[in-house]
């Protein structure tokens, strides 16, 4: 029997500093090695400077610093519950990309209300299509537009009106999930739910009122 | 009241790739660094992990904190080659 360890494995073990996740989990608990969280700052800071690096315009540095000493104290209260299902440097990575998504968007999102969001979306003109399908004649592109126009009028005519606001929210002005919950007084995960009640009810009726299977729709619109 | 074009047509995507069970932001968020390191590796997580697959593609929260994920990794292991 061979025993193959791939070239990207081992690499991976290299990355870890040498730390295998069983001494990871060692180092970060009580008492903590300085060595291995200085070791996992820089991983973290490394990979946040690449990660956000298209996304803040300004002080990058400063905000990575910020953002991963953050995640470096959530990581070391939680070190405990990490499995093992990943290297563990994934998993602080996870922790850390979630931490600086989390403040970003509060920060860009913070002093704007629910009632700003629509009130601004009502105001704004029909924006064209910025993608055009390249594989589309005329006659494909008015099946497309007609299925896109009963999709709007279904979101104003079959929803309920907290999915409705949620939904039209959201599309309209781009705003992240926990935002948005946060704005609704709900939280991401039932907001999603919410959601996927109203994406369902679109889908049931979008096939009784049009004919035209979801499978269909699928292909109408190139989706593979 | 008009949504942007592009952004209703990824949308009426979206609709008809609905399905009766979804995952959650929690149950993804749960299991993404299992997903992101499957994928590093070459393996196919959306074999194991079809839900948290699916909810990347659904969900543009979570596909971006996925995809700054990815780039993190890769930036800590090139700077490390």
């Amino acid at each position: 029997m061979t025993l193959y360890l791939g070239y990207d494995y081992v690499r991976g073990v290299i990355e870890d500093m040498q730390r295998s996740n069983e001494e990871w989990v060692t180092a970060l608990s009580e008492p903590v090695s300085e060595e291995a969280l200085g070791d996992l700052r820089q991983i973290l800071v490394r990979g946040l400077m690449a990660a956000l690096a298209g996304r803040i315009n300004s002080e990058l540095e400063a905000n990575v610093e910020d953002f991963v000493q953050e995640a470096l104290l959530k990581i070391l209260k939680s070190v405990g519950t990490f499995r093992g299902e990943s290297r563990f440097t994934t998993w602080a990575q996870k922790v850390a990309v979630h931490v600086a998504f989390t403040e970003l968007r509060r920060r860009r999102w913070k002093d704007i209300s629910l009632q700003d969001i629509i009130e601004t979306s009502e105001g704004e003109e029909y924006t064209p299509a910025i993608l055009k399908d390249p594989r589309a004649t005329p006659e494909l592109e008015v099946t497309q537009q007609s299925v896109m126009e009963l999709v709007e009028d279904l979101i104003h005519s079959e929803l309920t009106e907290k999915q409705r606001t949620a939904l039209l929210a959201a599309l309209q002005s781009g705003i992240p999930m926990e935002e948005l919950a946060q704005k609704l007084g709900t939280n991401r995960n039932a907001l999603y739910k919410l959601i996927h009640d109203a994406r369902q009810r679109l889908q049931k009726r979008l096939m009784e009122v049009s004919g035209i299977s979801p499978h269909d729709v699928m292909d109408l619109f190139e989706v593979k | 009241m008009r949504i942007p074009e592009e952004t209703l047509r990824k949308f009426v995507v979206k609709v008809a790739n609905t399905r009766p069970e979804e995952a959650g932001c929690d149950t993804c968020f749960e299991h993404l660094h299992e997903f992101a390191d499957m994928l590093q590796k070459g393996e196919d997580p959306a074999d194991l992990m079809p839900l948290v697959e699916h909810h990347l593609k659904m969900c543009s929260s979570c596909g971006e904190e996925f995809d700054a994920l990815i780039e993190a990794i890769e930036a800590a292991q090139n700077a490390k080659s």
